[in-house]
């Protein structure tokens, strides 16, 4: 096996930056993504050849520096990377499915971010999806996720997404915000050191404006029906803590419903790694603990961009340019100055984008009246199909653990891993015995990370 | 929604029936494409399941592609010839002699 160099995973603008960083320093990394191209998930290009390129000069011009640098970067797309063991080596298989085991001196985790959604009447009926898979189809597919669609949840992505679908042409009846109208209003405030951002949000405004696309303020989803798929949705005003005032419903016929409610970071290889985690319910939730060159507090391991911290792509390009240095000068190929002025440079710069950010996260920060959409037949584990009244039947019972509750109801036990139940169920759990969300804990993550074959996984254990 | 490129249909099997689509579709844009968005009946219940995250997370949408068994969908691109099953259900193993 050639050696793999500093390991870097995920090819977002974190890990394509990190990877520059490396390169530019003469040292050889790999980056192992998962997808069918360098971009990560917001700068993913177009699949089907008709589709008219997004044009995003930051992806572009990253994905061109990790092309130039090609002699120093190995890129190693559509290969997964499921399992950190014993300190440094990373399990990965490729879709044909050999599995290698890389043994990188460093270890550089930017595996991104997956939505957030709230369990609530009819989310697992076809046609309910998060906006990120609606837009992989319609960007990079051409293809539309129904056609009368209505956009809900929180936060400026909704408004992004739902532009993308005006311009492809698809129907879109409405975007559903959380939050108060007010909130948003005090943006300018925060963002004027950012105004390239607001501009950025105004123009999505401007043009939901004029495609009569209404947005509704103070507003969530309480409900979707159908019966094969969906056919309506039910939503109402929100009154304090979001809790929605069901006296006002209103039901809207679509047969698409997006919904998020924001971005929980991916750590479960930080996890299998042993690095140690902390809760940050404003970034996302867990989150790898790390120091202020970003490294983890295992010995090599390094974390940047949304996957440590949900804080957008600019912040995670700058973050996975630190990491990559601090990766470099952790292998001893810069010297501790230029690291140090490295550093200060890229402090300032994620300091600049911070006051917005803040603010962002506190208007779409998740308030208790989401909770309160959960009945007591709605599936809570998408997985295994496992109902509030049967969780809940658990935890009343003295399951109030990921773990235990996995082992009595079955919750988080699926493919997914407790990646979608256990934002929300650790909550519900944590309300019904009235102890803080930090006790519950993250689910425990554990090899292989996404479904592989046996035959994979016996691949790599021949000798090459 | 399309530039005027011209793209390659591909065909391949859902379910035994031949189909087709446009190139550089996933599985699951292939679904939505052909108007058929539920992909697969889940263990439990029966009920019909479709593309929910769309990034490999979720889990949603493993189907059966050539021979394999719970492959994602949204992760996975259209080949020539590609065998495509929908999940129907709680499954079952057949074991070789």
């Amino acid at each position: 096996m050639s050696y793999p160099g500093i390991v870097i995973i995920g090819g977002g603008p974190a890990g394509m930056s990190a990877a520059v960083a490396i390169a530019t320093h003469g040292l050889t990394c790999t980056i192992v993504d998962e997808g069918f191209d360098l971009g990560g998930q917001i700068y993913r290009k177009p699949t089907n050849p008709a589709c008219a390129p997004a044009p995003h000069p930051r992806g572009e011009g990253l994905r061109a520096e990790v092309a130039r640098l090609g002699e120093h970067i190995n890129v190693r797309t559509g290969d997964s990377a499921w399992g950190i063991f014993d300190g440094l080596r990373v399990a990965i298989t490729s879709p044909d499915e050999c599995t290698e085991l890389l043994q990188p001196q460093a270890v550089i985790l930017a595996p991104g971010a997956h939505e957030l959604v709230p369990p609530f009447p009819g989310w697992t009926l076809p046609g309910v999806m998060t906006p990120g898979a609606a837009q992989i189809l319609t960007k990079t597919m051409g293809v539309a996720p129904g056609k009368r669609v209505l956009v809900a949840g929180t936060g400026p992505f909704l408004l992004a997404v739902a532009c993308q679908l005006i311009d492809a042409g698809v129907h879109v009846v409405s975007v559903l915000e959380a939050s108060p109208r007010s909130a948003w209003l005090t943006l300018p405030l925060h963002g004027f050191r950012t105004p390239a951002i607001l501009d950025e949000g105004l123009a999505y405004l401007t043009k939901l404006a004029r495609a009569h696309v209404p947005v509704r303020y103070g507003r969530v989803v309480v409900a979707a029906t159908g019966e094969t798929e969906l056919n309506a949705v039910e939503h109402a005003p929100v009154g304090a803590e979001w809790f929605p005032e069901r006296n006002h419903i209103e039901t809207e016929q679509v047969d698409t419903l997006l919904i998020g409610y924001g971005f929980v970071p991916r750590v479960q290889l930080a996890q299998m790694a042993g690095c140690d985690l902390e809760l940050r319910p404003d970034i996302g939730g867990w989150i790898p603990v790390r120091d202020r060159n970003l490294a983890t507090t295992v010995s090599g391991i390094f974390a940047a961009g949304d996957g440590a911290g949900v804080a957008g792509s600019l912040a995670a390009a700058l973050e996975g340019q630190l990491a990559g240095m601090a990766a470099t000068q952790f292998l001893g190929a810069i010297d501790e100055a230029t690291f140090t002025a490295a550093r200060h440079t890229i402090e300032h710069e994620l300091a600049r984008l911070r006051p917005l950010r803040s603010a962002l996260d506190k208007i779409s920060a998740l308030q208790p009246g989401l909770m309160s959409l959960v009945r007591d037949d709605t599936i809570v584990c998408r997985c295994e199909e496992v109902t509030w009244r049967e969780a809940r039947e658990a935890v009343c019972a003295g399951s109030t653990t990921y773990r235990s509750l996995k082992m009595t109801s079955r919750a988080g036990m699926g493919a997914c891993q407790g990646r979608f139940c256990w934002p929300f169920l650790s909550r519900l759990v944590a309300a019904e015995v009235k102890c803080p969300l930090a006790d519950i804990g993250p689910p425990s993550a554990r090899p292989p990370l996404g479904p592989i074959t046996l035959g994979a996984l016996a691949s790599g254990l021949q000798d090459k | 929604m399309h530039n005027d490129v011209r793209t390659m249909e591909i065909e391949f099997t859902l379910d035994g029936q031949t189909v087709c689509c446009p190139e550089g579709l996933t599985v699951a844009g292939a679904m939505f494409h052909l108007g058929r968005r539920s992909v697969r009946m889940t263990a439990r219940t029966a009920a019909p399941r479709s593309l929910f995250c769309g990034i490999g997370v979720c889990c949603d949408c493993l189907m059966q592609i050539d021979e394999r068994a719970s492959i994602r969908a949204c992760m996975t691109l259209v080949q020539p010839g590609m065998r495509v099953v929908s999940g129907q259900g709680a499954a079952t193993v057949a074991l070789e002699a």
